[in-house]
């Protein structure tokens, strides 16, 4: 049988990366002074899954690199070496070659052969520390181990509801009983919870299930076959490698097949490194024979049905387990969203043209039109949610940057992540990692203070950075908090002085602060190649605000500083206010409107040179009429007769002025820019049910405009 | 023989323009830019842009802004009705609706039919000026519509972005 691999290559590609992720996230999670075994074990499966893929693949140079990572981590699972700190780097060093090699093997640029030689020789070297120790795992070897060489190895997870051992079964006599089907290895065992073997001989799972009917109900236990080395008889027609189709990740029942949790994992993979170390075998006197007997000569017809199913299964499970997800190229899923968002406008055509039918009449049309809104509704809803990931895929990154940085500036920082799982557009997340990262660098940077100065001051030793992620209404908090020096007030002062930025005579503090967001703005004392070189802020604060989003900071010196970034949750879909001035309709974002509001004429003052003002519950809010600043005809210009909105700007609240309020209504963003260019005070354009379009205002430029429009240009 | 080999290069060599008329004037544009030809309707004004950009319009779901080149070179009457015509523009990456008079005509001009153009005598500035071509009895004014729109004159791009 004849394969084209090359198919499978980007599959393994991507698995690969995953696997370099998991690796990446566990080293820098591992506590040197005790080491989880699991751990160490999950690390080890990582390596050896790229090991087992490579090797297939023909990736010769990732699998002799991974062999060597492998040899030192299989010492450290195995205990015979304990972890050290140049073990961890050295193994993150080897994670960033492996994946440079793999972008090489995409078509980036070679990997230099004397580096990944350097690495090999690290690794064997730290592996050669200790002399080899014996097995730990599975006892005696099998004589038989030859014969059974073909037969097909069955994995047996057994995870009782109930202590079954507590009871009338015994474990050693299952065992025995088990043995007695084929060689058995007894891969981990937690008493009172969860056994697992591996167990070669049978042909089919029948055998061990008629063993397990006496043991425990069926859902107890999974029995999953793993593809032995070669191929056999009529069953399974369809083996890359063992290794690049991660053994037996669906559990076959009989009836019905389902997911193999993660506790099992580390068991069934262990198993297939195992292999080939040696079996346990033990034989049962009494029962056995019985049992082989009835249990050997499988029904041929089930044979016949589980070959059928199994070639088309199995790469697809093994695939579901890896994410239990599908990869699909984002363009895909905006051009799924550009057809919801024009089916939405299509509905609200329709049912815009059939609300002049009589209801009675057509009631089949109108009622086939609820149904079809509440359909798109949904679908418009699900297909949003594709776009939306959890914000960890940001997060993720920092811990390898907080270690490489604090190592560098021999700094002791701790990185906290607090809500990873808030989800945010993909869009904004991949915008996201370069603020987060330069955020980030500062806080080590200019925020933690070195050991020393932290003792001194009182302060424990090991900085804490918290990176955390929330939902606040309807936008995305993200918040970098550290326990540093906080900013300083008096050098943000002079420098700004230095540079002479324009400053009010007594500035608040957040005043200040603002101040570090101007370009080419550093106090840090000299240049590092971490930061100082005051490009960073600015671009923090431009990439933020492309998002539409914003910045907020607060810090206290001494204690600490916080940099907050409030961001949309979405980019593509608006929660707006429909208004309208004259016969021009427009959307207002509904999550900047406070309230809405009919004058009284006691209420609407004009100070001289400054425009109107109208007085709300004691406050002045400046009057915006819309009909001016976009220089519209409007229906009303006396403020009484129509509608003030009072909306939240960067600059204060401000009363924006309007003929009226029409509904509120979810809108799809459509870029202006794309085929015109960017307008003042229009953040962008949507298309309304009548097909016509309607521009989303930007309360925040039309603000600026407003107070910029000369007085006497201004209605009075 | 060699006639009908010289007709083959000479179609080859073809080109084929779409004239339309603005006042008196006839004008030609390359027909491959031309996306479709539709009635003017429901365009939504933006604020503070010269008058000639009418707005923009929803082109099944793409918003697409509208110039009215009546307006921005002081042709014709600016009238808007149900006969009034909008040719929809594809410009490389960008679409763009021009409202005209009306539209006449499809013709194929030889590249040598078309003559350069003399420095005056038109509301258009030499520099988007293909040349001139005679359409039987007329004279049709061929524009690189492309390099018009796509200019500052029009402002219909970011000059930020251009910078």
């Amino acid at each position: 049988m004849s394969i084209d691999l090359s198919q499978f290559h980007q599959v393994f590609i991507d698995e690969a990366y995953e696997h370099l992720g998991t690796m990446e996230q566990l080293l820098l999670a591992l506590d040197l002074d005790d080491p989880s075994l699991e751990d160490l074990n999950a690390i080890f499966r990582a390596a050896h899954s790229i090991k087992g893929g490579s090797g297939t693949f023909g990736f010769n140079d990732l699998a002799e690199l991974t062999h060597a990572l492998e040899t030192l981590l299989d010492k450290l699972r195995k205990q015979t070496l304990a972890p050290t700190d140049a073990m961890i780097s050295a193994f993150l060093g080897c994670c960033d070659l492996l994946s440079a090699m793999l972008e090489a093997h995409q078509g980036g640029p070679a990997v230099d052969e004397s580096e990944i030689t350097q690495m090999r020789t690290l690794l064997l070297n730290l592996a050669d520390g200790t002399p080899e120790a014996p097995e730990l795992i599975s006892a005696s070897v099998s004589d038989s181990a030859d014969v059974l060489a073909d037969a097909p190895v069955w994995h047996i997870f057994l995870h009782p509801q109930t202590d079954l051992f507590a009871g009338s079964v015994s474990l050693p006599a299952l065992t025995e009983d088990l043995a007695g089907l084929g060689q058995l290895t007894l891969l981990s065992e937690q008493p009172g919870s969860c056994l697992s073997w591996q167990l070669k001989g049978p042909q089919t799972d029948a055998p061990i299930r008629e063993l397990f009917e006496y043991v425990c109900s069926a859902d107890e236990v999974s029995i999953t076959p793993q593809p032995a080395e070669t191929i056999e008889d009529d069953g399974f027609g369809f083996f890359v490698d063992e290794s690049t189709l991660p053994a037996a990740r669906i559990v076959e029942d009989d009836g019905f097949g389902f997911f193999v949790d993660e506790s099992e994992l580390p068991a069934q993979q262990q198993s297939q490194h195992e292999q080939d170390q040696g079996f346990g075998f033990f034989v049962d006197e009494a029962e056995l024979p019985a049992q082989q007997l009835s249990a050997q000569p499988s029904p041929p017809a089930e044979t016949a049905i589980r070959s059928s199913s199994q070639p088309a299964k199995r790469p697809e499970a093994a695939r579901a387990q890896a994410e239990n997800s599908i990869r699909v190229g984002v363009e895909k899923v905006d051009q799924l969203i550009n057809l919801v968002g024009e089916l939405v406008i299509t509905r609200s055509m329709l049912a815009q043209s059939a609300s002049q039918l009589d209801p009675v009449e057509f009631e089949a049309i109108h009622n086939g039109l609820v149904n079809l809104e509440r359909n798109s509704r949904d679908l418009q809803e699900a297909v949003m949610s594709i776009r939306m990931l959890p914000i960890n895929f940001v997060f993720g990154r920092f811990p390898r940057v907080v270690r490489d940085l604090t190592q560098k500036m021999h700094k002791k920082v701790r990185l906290k992540l607090v809500g990873e799982e808030t989800e945010l557009d993909k869009g904004l997340i991949e915008k996201l990692a370069d603020p987060l990262t330069h955020l980030l660098r500062n806080s080590i940077d200019h925020g933690i203070e070195t050991p020393e100065v932290r003792l001194a001051s009182g302060k424990p030793e090991e900085g804490v950075i918290t990176l955390s992620a929330s939902h606040q209404g309807g936008s995305i908090l993200v918040q970098i908090t550290d326990d540093g020096a906080g900013l300083n007030r008096e050098k943000l002062l002079e420098k700004a002085r230095e540079k002479n930025l324009p400053l009010s005579d007594n500035p608040t503090d957040k005043e200040v602060w603002q101040l570090i967001f101007a370009p080419g703005f550093s106090t840090a004392k000299e240049v590092t190649d971490v930061s100082g070189r005051g490009v960073g802020m600015d671009v923090v604060q431009r990439n933020i605000a492309e998002m539409k989003g914003q910045v907020e900071i607060d810090s206290v010196p001494g204690v600490g500083t916080t940099i907050g970034l409030r961001l949309p949750l979405t980019l593509a879909i608006l929660d707006g206010m429909t208004l309208r001035v004259g016969d021009e309709i427009f959307i207002l974002p509904l999550t900047r409107i406070l309230e809405s509001l009919q004058p009284e004429a006691e209420q609407l003052k004009t100070i001289s040179g400054k425009g109107r003002v109208v007085q709300i519950r004691g406050e002045y809010l400046p009057l915006l009429p819309l009909y001016q600043v976009l220089h519209l005809k409007p229906e009303v210009t006396d403020p009484q007769k129509g509608i003030l909105v009072v909306v939240e700007t960067n600059s204060g609240k401000v009363a924006l002025f309007v003929d009226e309020l029409i509904a509120q209504q979810q809108v799809v963003i459509k870029s202006l820019e794309t085929h015109y260019r960017k307008v003042d005070g229009i953040s962008g354009a949507t298309i309304m049910g009548d097909g016509r379009v309607a521009l989303i205002l930007d309360i925040d430029r039309l603000a600026r405009m407003n107070s910029q429009q000369s007085p006497a240009d201004r209605f009075y | 023989m060699t006639d009908i080999a010289q007709d083959s290069i000479n179609q080859n060599l073809m080109q084929e323009f779409l004239t339309f008329t603005l006042g008196e004037e006839e004008y030609a544009i390359d027909i491959l830019k031309v996306q479709e030809i539709r009635g003017y309707d429901a365009v939504t004004r933006i604020a503070n842009t010269p008058d000639y950009i009418k707005g923009v319009i929803n082109m099944r779901g793409v918003i697409v802004p509208v110039v009215d080149m009546r307006l921005k070179f002081h042709l014709g009457n600016a009238t808007y009705d149900q006969f009034t015509v909008m040719i929809i523009l594809n410009l490389g990456q960008r679409i763009v609706g021009m409202v005209v008079d009306s539209v006449s005509d499809v013709i194929a001009l030889n590249p040598e039919e078309i003559r350069p153009a003399p420095d005056f005598g038109s509301t258009f500035d030499t520099q988007y000026l293909l040349g001139l071509a005679s359409v039987g009895e007329r004279m049709a004014i061929v524009v690189d519509i492309e390099k018009l729109m796509t200019s500052q004159d029009m402002g219909l791009i970011d000059q930020l972005a251009e910078a």
